[in-house]
């Protein structure tokens, strides 16, 4: 671990630096006085950050403040031939013009469609952002334009992203299918199921989260839009699934003082959290599992056949757990084999 | 699942119809209410295992209240309320109230059951949290010889094996400045009930008891965000406190009443103690920040550090009167981590052709806690064990690196090269270090409205240095075993997806996975890890109101490990006592559905058909030195369910809704198929084994929506 220290620092000051260029816009609105506090440096990033023209957005989109003579119709224009798109738009969040995030707070349907004078003159849709017809990239840089925060702080470089999806891949603003998010499939199990039928097939097996139930969701433990974890986990920085697991079970998050290395290693050594047809959502069947690590004298590495199925303790019913009952830790002071 | 969901989407859809008037008028000035509620009665019909069925859910017979909605919507602010499965063990209710721009609160009560077994039966009684107890009578009987396990165990009663989560959440959202949140969450789930625990007594007697649960875990968390066009900082806590009301568990041995130092597992304590999960806290603090750069790239960075502690009072090693007393080298646990993580991200599209995407991630997990040491120990409460023992606080730095670059020389079409390298350090384990060298390829095409392709490749190389035979002789190991969680591995990846649209109305796919984990530096242990997964399906919608679709998904799973059969001496390098297990699973799953909307504008009717078939094997081979096995026969689960669900508008605003499911649940399994009873030799367990079940569900609701 003798790096960890300068990492720790290196990654620290990174840190504060990118707080700093994001913040000193703020900063440098404050009187002069403040402002002399800031180095020449900084203050030449900040300027460069307040100025609209260095983020280069791939289309025609604009931002507050622009009006008619920018090339703005509004959206009574709009709707003049686009009804139905007006009337879908009304029932989601981006029409609640209260809140100046949405588009109905800004500038409407140019929000994200981009100044359409040319377009309401001419007819042309390539005039205009016409989603179907862009590519994945300059759909996202529309979108996170505004959705760059929260939840979609790492949508930027993550697996989905990476894979040319693209935002409406998943949603829609105007023929949304779901109560919620405005998914383009009824559910995010059918939605994720349709690239994910691995997953969605493990969902039917005998041992399964609670999914189908409606007790939990894809969502529950990944971030479709990225996050700081592997897997788009949502939970967590471990690089493993740990986080969205112990989020429920906490009894078996420890630290414990006897550890069993390939818990804290990854929950998804033994266990498949999208379903199993094994007990407990165990990868393999007890005690085949366990021997996968285990080859000591005498009883972990014995040939548990089909004579000793319903005699030996160490293949009925539970198996190793039978008596290692605290597989994920013990705290008993004679728990060294994770029984007490 | 499907009839759950078409069941709110078709509701919803009802409340759409209302709301898009809703929306329109709310900015003149007027209150708008809209939403429905179902009330109805459920009946179900079940043979075999009910608890299985219900695994997650409540489908006795009886009326049903909900689903139940509500939406009020005034000039500036938005009010909603939720109510699923009213009264029934898995109720679901929740409000929400928004004021646009201003603020959002929402408060959730979720409650999940857990259902394992409606036929487990004990001879323990819970006589006060976390003691179990079993009538003298019985115990001294058996001590004496006057009868067996086997013979008393009609004396048990039957129990339903169950635990339920009660979750309560609430966030909270506040908007101080046009471009900066504050957010407060905060959640607390209780579990209680019980759960399947490990009782034993060495090898005689296997014991099972009905381990009570009663926990609760809160958690908090608070937020700043700030965030515009150009960039984010986000500044966030989470708090996290688990709280076992039952830390100890105490138990009867069914077999013996008197505590003894005669080391025999059926004979030599009266009963056993253990200790259960211990309350921990977990405390976390992250900066994360983003910044928009020139050339359409981006810098994203998260820091965040965490603390975990646990400090529960040990246990003496044993409830045993007769053993000598080991005195504790502590009274508490003093288990404690520090972790600290670190990410960070660049992207960049410079020109509309190229992208470039790199990561790097650190996470440290520095375990604190110090080794606990004895000269002695106590086994299961029954035999002193003059041999030391030390715990092993493990700590681990996992780092990563990532690098991919994509080249789009056609509009909607990307490839891409990617590189990743990872490295770990651990304490406690047979390698010091693992690292790993990863390469990628992927294609995708996505903007025909013909056909979209998706495939990428993945080669992934791992080894570890710094090894460590002590760690496996300590134990007695197999020298050439390696731990397939760290150990050598090649690995390799393939995934495509390709879906043909040959009209607007009709869809097809076509999905593969193939994949192998090859451990060929393990003598012992898994050595291979293959799967193979293909899927087809199709979906079409010719008509406005008329879709079907269906898919068959194929998986196949493979694996081989190596062992080998000895005592200590010669046999340990024997190699003639090798074996080898050849595991197996065969999945077949089929899904299809029909759904039929507003037929003559009143009826709606979905048909689904879910069915998964497994079949997995597990074969040994073994060596010269061996008596031919007698192979274990094969694990089969199976379920077919069919699902109708039919709607009819008696009026704009009443319908009733029928809804019909059949679930079909079959199963062979050798170790957990009941054929051992609650009293298999030397033992006695719950009974919780996997039975089938053949299910009729009906479920008739009236909708009501204003």
């Amino acid at each position: 671990m003798g790096t960890r220290r300068v990492l720790i620092v290196a990654t620290g000051a990174a840190a504060l630096m990118m707080f700093a260029l994001v913040a000193l816009p703020e900063v440098q609105a404050a009187p002069a006085s403040g402002a002399s506090q800031v180095t020449p440096a900084v203050r030449a990033a900040a300027v460069w950050l307040a100025s609209p023209e260095t983020v280069e957005p791939s289309s025609p989109v604009a931002f507050v403040g622009q009006s008619q003579e920018d090339g703005f119709v509004g959206d009574e224009e709009c709707r003049s031939c686009h009804p139905e798109q007006g009337d879908s738009y009304d029932l989601t969040k981006h029409a609640r013009e209260l809140d100046a995030r949405t588009p109905a707070g800004t500038t409407g349907c140019e929000s994200c469609h981009g100044p359409a004078l040319e377009h309401a003159e001419e007819g042309d849709a390539a005039l205009i952002n016409d989603f179907p017809l862009m590519s994945a990239e300059d759909v996202t840089e529309v979108c996170t334009e505004c959705h760059n925060r929260g939840e979609q702080t790492f949508w930027q470089g993550s697996q989905h992203n990476g894979r040319d999806l693209t935002c409406t891949t998943c949603h829609s603003v105007h023929a949304e299918a779901s109560d919620k998010a405005q998914l383009v499939k009824s559910t995010q199990t059918e939605l994720c199921g349709e690239c994910h039928q691995d997953k969605a097939a493990k969902m039917l097996r005998a041992n399964h989260m609670p999914v189908r139930e409606g007790k939990l969701e894809c969502g529950s433990c990944h971030n479709p839009h990225g996050s700081a974890n592997v897997k788009m986990v949502r939970m967590g920085t471990s690089m493993t699934a740990n986080d969205a697991c112990t989020e429920c079970h906490a009894e078996k998050r420890g630290p414990f003082l006897w550890e069993h290395a390939p818990v804290q290693e990854n929950c998804a050594s033994c266990h498949d959290p999208h379903g199993s047809s094994n007990d407990r959502m165990l990868t393999a069947k007890q005690p085949m599992l366990c021997q996968r690590c285990h080859a000591h004298t005498r009883h972990p590495a014995t040939i548990y056949d089909d004579n000793n199925v319903a005699t030996s303790s160490r293949a009925y019913g539970r198996s190793c757990v039978n008596c290692h009952q605290t597989i994920h830790g013990s705290n008993h002071p004679a728990g060294k084999f994770f029984q007490r | 699942m499907r009839i759950k969901s078409s069941l709110i989407v078709m509701v919803v859809a009802l409340l759409l119809v209302g709301g898009a008037a809703s929306a329109q008028e709310a900015p003149l000035g007027k209150t708008t209410v809209s939403g429905f509620i179902g009330v109805g009665i459920l009946g179900t019909d079940i043979s075999g295992d009910g608890a299985r069925f219900q695994r997650y859910r409540d489908l006795r017979d009886g009326p049903t209240g909900g689903p139940f909605r509500l939406d009020v919507e005034g000039r500036t602010w938005l009010f909603n309320v939720e109510a699923d499965n009213v009264g029934r063990r898995g109720q679901r209710y929740l409000a929400e109230l928004t004021r646009p721009g201003k603020f959002a609160v929402e408060v959730e009560l979720d409650h999940v059951p857990l259902f394992y077994n409606e036929t487990t039966r004990t001879l323990y009684t819970e006589t006060s949290p976390g003691v179990l107890r079993m009538d003298d009578d019985i115990r001294s009987g058996i001590e004496a010889g006057s009868f067996g396990l086997a013979d008393v165990i009609d004396r048990a009663h039957v129990f339903d094996l169950r635990s339920r989560r009660r979750e309560l959440a609430i966030d909270a959202t506040y908007r101080v400045l046009p471009d900066l949140d504050f957010t407060a969450a905060f959640s607390s789930v209780q579990r209680k009930g019980a759960q399947q625990w490990a009782g034993a007594f060495g090898f005689n007697p296997v014991v099972e008891v009905a381990a009570p649960i009663d926990h609760r875990t809160n958690t908090v968390t608070l937020g700043a965000e700030w965030g515009n066009q150009k960039g984010m900082v986000r500044l966030e806590y989470l708090g996290s406190w688990f709280d076992n009301d039952i830390q100890t568990l105490i138990w009867d041995h069914p077999l013996s009443t008197t505590d003894s130092t005669s080391g025999s597992s059926s004979r030599s304590a009266s009963q056993g103690r253990t200790a259960m999960a211990p309350s921990n806290t977990s405390h976390t603090v992250s900066a994360t920040g983003a910044i928009s750069l020139p050339a359409r790239s981006r810098l994203t960075g998260l820091v965040a550090l965490g603390y975990f502690d646990q400090d529960e009072a040990l246990l003496p090693f044993t409830i045993n009167t007769a053993l000598d007393t080991i005195p504790l080298p502590r009274t508490s646990a003093q288990a404690s981590a520090r972790t600290v993580s670190t990410v960070l991200g660049f992207t960049s599209r410079p020109t509309k052709a190229i992208r470039i995407n790199a990561r790097y991630r650190l996470y440290d997990y520095d375990n604190e806690t110090p080794v606990f040491s004895s000269p002695a120990y106590i086994r299961m409460d029954y035999s002193f064990r003059p041999t030391a023992i030390a715990t092993e606080p493990i700590s681990t730095q996992r780092q990563n690196f990532d690098v991919d670059v994509g080249f789009s020389p056609v509009r909607h079409t990307l490839f891409k090269v990617g590189y990743g390298y990872g490295k770990a350090d651990r304490t406690y384990r047979i390698f010091d270090t693992t690292s790993e060298d990863t390469f990628r390829v992927s294609f995708d095409t996505t903007g025909n409205r013909y056909f979209t392709a998706r495939v990428k490749y993945e080669r992934t190389s791992r080894d570890g240095s710094g090894f460590n035979p002590e760690l496996l002789e300590h134990v007695g190991e197999q020298p050439g075993m390696r731990h397939f969680d760290i150990a050598n591995r090649d690995r390799e990846r393939f995934t495509a997806i390709a879906t043909v649209m040959p009209s607007a109305t009709v869809s097809a796919f076509l999905s593969a996975g193939v994949g192998n984990d090859d451990y060929d530096n393990s003598e012992f242990g898994l050595q291979d890890n293959k799967h193979r997964v293909y899927s087809i399906g199709i979906d079409a919608s010719p008509h406005d109101n008329v879709s079907f679709g269906g898919s068959y998904t194929y998986e196949d799973y493979e694996t081989l490990q190596f062992s080998r059969v000895a005592s200590s001496g010669a046999q340990f390098i024997d190699p003639t006592r090798n074996f080898s297990t050849e595991g197996g699973d065969t999945v077949h799953t089929v899904n299809a559905y029909v759904d039929l909307l507003e037929l003559a504008s009143k009826v709606d009717l979905r048909f689904g058909y879910d069915f998964s078939t497994s079949d997995a094997l597990y074969v040994y081979g073994v060596g010269s030195g061996l008596d031919d096995p007698a192979q274990l026969p094969p694990v089969e689960n199976e379920l077919q369910r069919v699902t109708v669900d039919a709607r009819y508008a008696l009026s704009t605003q009443l319908s009733i809704g029928f809804i019909y499911w059949y679930d079909d649940y079959r199963v062979q399994d050798f170790a957990l198929d009941g054929s051992t009873g609650n009293t298999p030799p030397s033992g006695l367990l719950l009974g919780n084994f996997y039975e089938p079940y053949t299910v009729h569900t009906g479920w008739l609701t009236a909708y009501y929506s204003w």
